[in-house]
């Protein structure tokens, strides 16, 4: 049974290991927050939650600070063909995004 | 984190939603075996203190004025079960969490083969940006 447990963080940091599922999305209720709505998710990583919350909302715009997450969720964006999700690699401290406004900013275990 | 929410205060539309979504210092990994909790897992000091340095930054932007608490609370969820190898393996990689609460690892190695479950909490706040 010694395997993997879930989806381990790009830095290795086994404490990164996640919720598998979208429970964190039903226990916050997420529909209310992220449905039709323009969403900026801060610490993407490779995109764990913004997939999820991509089938809802109207965008998502992910950002992390690790560039290589970044290009493999940006492959992967590219491979599962959704259009509606942009990564950008930056900090939180320095969104770098212009002025660009968003209904929803979700600190992905970023803060 | 005081930067980074004024940096996404200013990124978020007035009247708009801010979520601060992470592990909760004050509700510490368990240890769950045959459905019974056996023991517990203790966090790093350095990471408890980071969580508490992101609690007053939120507090200091509600004090400010920048956001308005709606809603927070914390809920459970289960990591994939695992044996004890495996779980002493993401220990020792683990930034975040320092190891076995007393008696934990003890209990665990009288039946290393058998399936542990880990439950770990979230902590959330959702806000309001003003």
């Amino acid at each position: 049974m010694s395997e993997p447990v879930g989806d381990v963080g790009r830095t290795g940091c086994a404490s990164a290991v996640r919720p598998a599922d979208d429970i964190e999305l039903r226990r916050l209720r997420a529909d209310r927050y992220f449905r039709r709505k323009d969403v900026l998710d801060i610490g993407t990583g490779t995109g764990r939650l913004t997939w999820l919350i991509a089938r809802i909302a109207r965008s998502v715009v992910g950002v992390d600070p690790d560039p290589e997450a970044i290009r493999d969720a940006d492959r992967e964006a590219r491979r599962l063909r959704v259009r509606n999700v942009r990564f950008k690699a930056s900090t939180a401290q320095d969104l770098g995004l212009g002025r660009e406004r968003f209904d929803t900013a979700l600190f992905s275990w970023s803060l | 984190m005081v930067d980074a929410l004024h940096e996404a205060h200013r990124a978020v539309r007035p009247g708009g939603t801010l979520i601060d979504l992470r592990p909760d210092s004050d509700h510490p990994p368990r240890v769950v075996r045959g459905g019974r909790t056996v023991g517990g897992l203790y966090e790093r000091r350095d990471a408890i203190v980071d969580n508490h340095f992101s609690d007053r930054a939120v507090a200091g932007a509600v004090r400010e004025g920048l956001l308005k608490p709606l809603r927070s609370g914390h809920f459970w969820y289960s990591l994939p079960p695992m044996d004890l190898p495996a779980l002493d393996g993401w220990l020792a990689e683990s930034c975040r969490i320092g190891g076995y609460t007393r008696g934990t690892h003890a209990a665990l190695a009288r039946d290393p083969g058998r399936p542990i479950i880990v439950r770990r909490a979230l902590g959330y706040g959702i806000y309001r940006r003003l």
